[in-house]
């Protein structure tokens, strides 16, 4: 019994140590994507000359943590990435240049109120209504593949022009009724 | 190939050049576009591949920077469609492999091998990863091969088209040359100079064609310097013919056809048949006359001859000189032989008539032979020779008269001419022998002279005596050396008999009038020996004829002399024979006198002959000269020369000519004893 229950222990043990490298592994990934997805865009939501950093912003401290591993010394037109945690989805950032929504239980005010501290945002999510509740770029899973819903007129409108190379990668999704 | 092409035309060898140079042009055009192409396409490839690489990357980058293997793979398969591209990978940052492509999956193996064009795949400087594309030559084989092909086409056509060129160019250009060429043949064939060449340009052919239009006019002017020369020497060329004609056919003296002509006439009757008589005249007493009057007086004579014979026969006769003193006449219609009697008399009529030439009158006459045709030849040679035959028939005859010819002439000449083979033939082999008459000293009847005789041991006729063969021999000139044999014999036993019987025997040798009148001949030949032998000559006696003492009075005398300073007895032969002049035994230094058979013969007591033998012994006697009398064959005769004071004698009375042993057997015998 104790043995079956050392061993129920070594596997939960086992599971939790590989969903936590899992968990790492997809934030990673996502960093990377979030990363590529400001380095194909232009526009005047960020500015190279004035702006010392670009920031990726996120209220998920497990991503931020590997984002900033990720993506250390990596530039965007030669401005440095650097990763801020907000505590909060409220929490003001009128800094940040793409905003990553983590977590399942996003709500539309959460985006609507991001939107309204800072108009020139790359939104990125990864809940299934992202793109309908105003986000930019919602991460999905095809094929155990993490693939991505995009709505280039959302873009447009925060002032970024998203290269049509990584249009092409990902699932348009337009939002008709929306700004 | 030198020798090939150089008995190509002009025109060939310009279409050879142009052909050689068109290939050869077209070729290194062909090469090098060939090679610019294959660079070109070289670049080309490298080009499109860039191009290809420069638009697929950006996007591919973003693919492999979200790690969309799809899209990468969307994005490269299209790649592998373009042309020279035979596969297609993507790596990433890290060289593994992300996604590749190949036409045929057979390349993917040989991926290693295959020639690469590689492309980084960068974002904003950094690398995230790598396409490679791996290629093949189809393009540039494609584009070569295209080229090739196309520019065989462009050699194949610019070749037909520039001999065409070439043909027209080269027609162009040898035309002139060929019209100056057909005008040169048109000249060379007609030989007419006259033809000039027509200058349609002002290049080097038309240079040429001035030039050989001056040559022609050269040649022109210099063929009719040359013709007006050759018509001035055919002419000249033409009167010598005729000069030579007459010289070749004339005599010069007489003016009268010559032998040729003469015989050309006689073929041309011959072959005409016309019936005809052949005349053949030889003056008899010409050549007296040449000696005496000198040569010009002798063709002055034979003018005059020539101009009477002439004038002795119709104008339809032939009258020509054939040389020397010999004329022909060919008479002409004759009918009849009385006819050529009259001619033949009326022709020796005229020629009997006195020659008055510088104030000299000389006299000559003719002996004529005739020959008819065709009744005695049809042959020009055999009837010149019968009419020959038949004049030396006159001239046997007495001279100053014809002869026609008849077979009995002929075979006469026949019998003459066999008798001189054989006499030639005897000389060569020894046929000839001496005998000896003894001479009897009619008081003592003691022999101490002996006459050599000749004898011929003919080989089919038997023995022959002096009378058959020596007047031939005399007229065949050959006495003269058979003369020199008996002397030499008869010497020669002569002297060996007074050196071995030791007894004084005097040997007569007979020497003929030709021999003594020819001076150098072998006579002389004989004295020199008979000199060398530096003896005392006594006991050789040589008998000459009155015909010889008469003929040359001076010279006679002088052999005469010559033979008595050796030593040689002088006796006159057969006196009373002919001219029996007593002058001559006396003006000449002669030894003894030999009475001719003749008057031996004519002895009897009743005749004068026997007084007048008395006669010439007594004068002879008078003149100191020995008497021999020959021919003496009765005891009557014998006894009467006898009486008549005659010395010696010799005879068949007495003995008949022996041969040399029996001579010495019969005389010499008792000497011995």
């Amino acid at each position: 019994m104790k043995c079956q229950f050392i061993t129920y222990l070594l596997l939960v043990y086992v599971f939790s140590v590989s969903c936590v490298h899992a968990a790492e592994r997809e934030d990673a990934i996502k960093a990377g994507l979030i990363f590529n997805f400001a380095a194909y865009s232009h526009g005047d939501w960020f500015n190279s000359v004035f702006d010392n950093s670009y920031f990726i912003c996120s209220e998920s401290k497990p991503f931020i943590e590997v984002g900033k591993k990720v993506l250390k010394h990596k530039f965007i037109n030669n401005t440095p990435v650097k990763l801020i945690h907000l505590k909060s989805l409220l929490t003001s950032g009128d800094k940040c240049h793409s905003y990553y929504f983590a977590g399942k239980n996003v709500q539309e005010q959460h985006i609507t109120h991001v939107k309204s501290i800072n108009k020139k945002v790359m939104l990125i999510g990864d809940t299934s209504a992202f793109i309908e509740q105003g986000g930019h770029i919602n991460f999905i899973v095809i094929a155990g593949k993490l693939r991505f819903e995009i709505n280039p007129d959302a873009l447009n409108q925060s002032g970024i022009n998203i290269s049509s190379k990584v249009i092409r990668l990902g699932k348009i999704k337009r939002t008709s009724n929306r700004g | 190939m030198v020798r090939a092409v150089n008995v190509l035309s002009i025109r060939d060898k310009f279409l050879l050049i142009w052909m050689c140079i068109t290939i050869l042009s077209t070729s290194v055009i062909g090469g090098v576009l060939v090679y610019y192409e294959h660079k070109n396409a070289e670049n080309y490839q490298i080009d499109k591949l860039n191009l290809v690489v420069s638009v697929i990357s950006p996007s591919l980058t973003a693919a492999v920077v979200f790690d969309d293997a799809e899209t990468i793979e969307e994005l490269i398969f299209p790649i592998v469609k373009t042309e020279g591209v035979v596969g297609v990978a993507v790596f990433d940052a890290n060289q593994e492999l992300i996604s590749d492509v190949f036409k045929e999956e057979e390349l993917r193996r040989l991926s290693i091998i295959l020639p690469k064009f590689e492309s980084a795949l960068t974002l904003q400087k950094n690398n995230v990863g790598k396409l490679v594309l791996y290629t093949d030559d189809s393009i540039v084989e494609n584009k070569v091969i295209f080229y090739q092909k196309f520019l065989a086409q462009v050699l194949l056509w610019s070749i037909i088209a520039s001999l065409l060129f070439a043909w027209l160019l080269s027609h162009y250009i040898t035309k002139p040359l060929s019209k100056l060429t057909s005008i040169a043949k048109s000249i060379s064939v007609q030989s007419n100079y006259s033809i000039r060449a027509q200058k349609n340009s002002s290049d080097e052919i038309g240079d040429l064609t001035d030039c050989f239009n001056l040559m022609l006019e050269t040649i022109e002017l210099r063929d009719r310097k040359l013709e007006s020369k050759v018509a001035s020497r055919t002419q000249d060329l033409e009167v010598a013919m005729k000069k030579l004609h007459h010289q070749a056919h004339e005599d010069a003296l007489s003016g009268l056809p010559n032998r040729r002509s003469l015989m050309v006439k006689l073929d041309q009757l011959i072959t005409e048949q016309q019936p005809f008589c052949v005349l053949f005249i030889d003056l008899d007493g010409f050549k007296v006359i040449n000696d005496s009057f000198g040569h010009y007086f002798g063709d002055q004579l034979l003018k005059e001859v020539s101009e009477r014979l002439v004038a002795s026969v119709k104008k339809d006769d032939f009258v020509a000189r054939l040389g020397g003193d010999e004329f022909t006449i060919i008479l002409k219609d004759i009918q009849t032989e009385e006819r050529i009697n009259n001619i033949c008399h009326h022709i020796l009529h005229t020629l009997s008539a006195p020659f008055t030439l510088k104030n000299e009158q000389a006299f000559v006459s003719g002996s004529m032979g005739i020959t008819l045709y065709p009744h005695d030849s049809d042959s020009v040679e055999t009837l010149v020779r019968n009419a020959d035959q038949a004049m030396y028939e006159s001239k046997r005859q007495g001279k100053n008269c014809y002869h026609y010819f008849t077979q009995d002439i002929q075979n006469k000449l026949s019998e003459r001419k066999t008798l001189v083979d054989d006499l030639r033939n005897a000389l060569k082999n020894q046929e000839f022998y001496l005998v000896y008459q003894p001479v009897f000293n009619l008081h003592s009847g003691e022999v101490l002279k002996a006459e050599a005789l000749v004898r011929w041991h003919h080989p089919s006729k038997g023995i022959l005596y002096p009378g058959d063969f020596i007047e031939v021999m005399e007229e065949e000139g050959l006495m003269d050396e058979f003369g020199f044999w008996i002397a030499s014999s008869a010497t020669k036993d002569a002297t060996r008999w007074r050196q071995q019987y030791n007894k004084k025997m005097q040997v007569s040798i007979n020497v003929s009038p030709s021999q003594f009148a020819k001076r150098n001949g072998k006579l002389q030949i004989w004295l020199e020996q008979i000199r060398n032998l530096d003896t005392d000559c006594s006991h050789i006696i040589v008998e000459i004829t009155e015909h010889s003492i008469m003929e040359n009075n001076a010279y006679v005398q002088s052999v005469i002399n010559d033979m008595r300073s050796l030593g040689i007895k002088i006796a006159v032969d057969d006196f009373g024979m002919g001219y029996s002049s007593f002058s001559y035994l006396q003006e000449l230094e002669l030894d003894i006198l030999k009475i001719d058979k003749s008057f031996i013969d004519n002895l009897t007591e009743s005749s004068n002959g026997y007084a007048l033998c008395r006669a010439i012994i007594r004068i002879a006697h008078e003149l100191e000269l020995v008497v021999i009398a020959e021919g003496i064959e009765t005891e009557k005769q014998k006894n009467m020369l006898i009486r008549a004071g005659c010395d010696f004698g010799q005879g068949f009375i007495f003995s008949k000519a022996l041969t040399c042993n029996e001579f010495e057997e019969m005389y010499f015998s008792t000497v011995i004893a």
